[in-house]
């Protein structure tokens, strides 16, 4: 038994159901913050991302889709959520500590996930050819950086 | 109590998971079913292609030509059905091959699928080497040379060919030659060539990374090789000159060097110089890994040549394997951003300053080789000739040759690796109009005047040849298109 006594305990569990009650309505009712946090615009908050965001939002086919459908693991619930913390929390001390370089470039792991997410997409359309090879290193303008390059004429 | 709140605490913690669980699986990855095994050392094409129909189709269609006027330099297999002579298109090659095979018949090729076909129809001075010709252009040529030892080599092309099951004797390479049958792994099958030609530079095939392996599998026959010669002149063996080179630099040096350095190398008689010399063919593999930039840019000769495309609903390598000009620069336009169009522009640029100065530098060594020609007979008159000039222009000769031969063999027109190309053939006038000084010099010495322009005398070498009284083809010619040959 805790020194807090049976009353303790049953405040402290009292509390703890509010304060997720609380959480759970911010993050999936109304206010729908962990839906908003899925959305580019909520990525592109980060002023540093911005030419990423601007490349994306003049892109091709993949306007239509978002940041984490490309750059979040998507095979399954718990994995997507585990990253999505870690990718953020590592974005947010990253960012206020001031440590975002000028090039900004994919770390290894995050090229993983996004050509998994290519793959899981366009399943059928490699599924006769190796997938071990990056698929940006042909479709370049995919790519943040090399979107929207003119053709010469 | 305790035991009470443990327990509760097991069954609540297996619940979460087995709640939880679900949402943290994925579905298994789709594989596509496979209805046909391939057995080991299936060589018949149509097998494999049960299971891989797609690839299958996409390779027979080598069979067929594209249309006319998209290669400038590259024609022969076009939907037009003229075969280009390679002789009639760069004369001065009809002079210096004169001798054998290469200055009786030498034509541009034909798709894969025509590759022994093409021997077949060829003229048979071509083929005089034996057996060993087949190493290139047939799936059974690895069991062939298991099977026959030094015998293969050397036996008449045709006894060789016959050891062939009848069905499969016009067969040109096929899947076994590049793919293992359990997986579509890359696989090398030419191990008694290109193997022991890496290993000479410390290359280990199997360490090699897949996008290196789709440069090497082309490698087991894109690539210059040498038939060494017994004192009866027969063919005892076949291998790649890479000895003095390593990954990714093999340079002409290194070959000829390899090539000048055994008598054996040497296989046939230059007619105009009576020289005996060696011969390099097709050296694309050495010449585009040789830091071209798109070598190291990491492109595979199946990246350009075999891009991927969409068939139906399946992104495949295209197995129809051709140039990428023929193929509307489907492959450039991967990574390149440019319009086909300014991209074939820029392609035909390179080409046309590659054809120049191998234009310049064929009909200098050829000059070079009639020169030689006059300085036989005024030595076989019995007037004495200087021979320190003579050995200096004969090693310059020699040299010129290799080089003009090398660049001329290679089928990119110097696009594989254009700064290479004209630092070869520029090396190669440099040697080839050092040695004419020298032998207009002896020439004089000994009282023989020399015109401005020396006679290459070149219908004799390309009109009534072999058995089909083959004729010269003037409009075939390709006349510098930089418009400075005629200087000279």
């Amino acid at each position: 038994m805790g020194h807090a006594g049976n009353g303790g305990v049953r405040l402290f569990v009292a509390l703890g159901l509010v304060v997720v009650g609380v959480g759970l309505f911010l993050a999936l009712g109304p206010p729908r913050l962990l839906a908003k946090s899925e959305t580019p615009d909520f990525c592109a908050s980060c002023h540093v991302m911005e030419a990423q965001y601007e490349a994306w939002f003049h892109q091709g086919a993949h306007k239509r889709i978002r940041c984490v459908d490309c750059h979040l693991p998507n095979d399954n619930m718990a994995s997507h959520y585990v990253w999505k913390s870690i990718d953020g929390m590592k974005d947010v001390v990253v960012f206020h500590s001031g440590q975002v370089p000028d090039d900004i470039r994919i770390s290894g792991h995050g090229q993983a996930v996004v050509q998994a997410n290519c793959i899981r997409c366009h399943e059928t359309a490699v599924e006769m050819i190796n997938q071990g090879r990056f698929c940006w290193e042909c479709h370049r303008r995919v790519m943040h950086k090399q979107t929207g390059v003119s053709f010469t004429r | 109590m305790r035991g009470k709140t443990v327990c509760n605490t097991v069954v609540g913690v297996a619940l979460a998971a087995f709640l939880c669980l679900p949402y943290a699986c994925s579905p298994p990855k789709p594989e596509p079913v496979k209805t046909v095994t391939i057995p080991d050392g299936e060589i018949d094409p149509a097998v494999w292609g049960k299971a891989y129909p797609e690839e299958y189709e996409t390779w027979k269609m080598t069979e067929e030509p594209t249309a006319a006027g998209k290669s400038k330099y590259k024609r022969g297999f076009d939907a037009d059905r003229i075969t280009y002579d390679k002789l009639a298109e760069f004369p001065y090659m009809a002079l210096l091959f004169n001798g054998w095979g290469f200055g009786v018949e030498y034509n541009e090729p034909r798709g894969h699928a025509y590759m022994l076909r093409d021997q077949l129809e060829v003229d048979a001075t071509r083929l005089k080497a034996g057996g060993v010709c087949l190493s290139c252009k047939t799936p059974y040529a690895p069991l062939l040379v298991k099977e026959m030892g030094v015998e293969y080599y050397k036996l008449p092309f045709k006894d060789v060919l016959n050891k062939i099951p009848e069905q499969f004797r016009t067969l040109g390479v096929t899947c076994i030659d590049c793919h293992n049958n359990k997986d579509m792994g890359l696989n090398l099958s030419r191990g008694f060539t290109l193997v022991p030609a890496l290993e000479s530079m410390g290359v280990d095939w199997h360490k090699l990374s897949r996008q290196e392996m789709r440069t090497v599998v082309c490698a087991q026959c894109h690539v210059t090789y040498s038939i060494p010669k017994n004192a009866e002149m027969q063919s005892v063996g076949l291998f790649f000159p890479w000895q003095n080179g390593k990954w990714g630099g093999i340079t002409v040096e290194d070959v000829i060097k390899k090539l000048r350095s055994d008598e054996s190398f040497k296989e046939w008689k230059q007619t105009v110089t009576g020289f005996k010399l060696a011969f390099i063919r097709h050296p694309e593999f050495e010449f585009f890994s040789n830091n071209s930039v798109h070598w190291r840019a990491g492109a595979a000769c199946a990246d350009c040549h075999m891009p991927y495309t969409k068939i139906g609903v399946h992104k495949i390598s295209d197995h129809r394997v051709m140039s990428p000009l023929k193929n509307d620069m489907k492959a450039c336009i991967q990574c390149h951003t440019e319009t086909p169009d300014w991209l074939r522009q820029q392609v035909i640029a390179i080409q046309d300053r590659t054809a120049s100065l191998q234009i310049r530098a064929g009909n200098a060594t050829a000059t070079t080789a009639k020169l030689f020609e006059a300085v036989h007979k005024v030595r076989d008159a019995g007037k004495p000739i200087d021979t320190a000039l003579y050995d200096k222009a004969r090693d310059y000769y020699e040299e010129a040759f290799y080089r003009s031969l090398f660049i001329g063999a290679e089928n990119s027109m110097g696009f594989h690796n254009p700064t290479e190309a004209l630092r070869v053939l520029g090396d190669s006038i440099a040697f080839a109009v050092k040695a004419e000084a020298y032998l207009r010099q002896i020439l004089t010495k000994a009282g023989v005047d020399v015109p401005l322009r020396v006679d290459l005398e070149l219908s004799k070498y390309l009109e009534g040849r072999g058995a089909k009284k083959l004729p010269g083809h003037p409009e075939m010619e390709f006349k510098d298109p930089m418009g400075v040959q005629e200087q000279f």
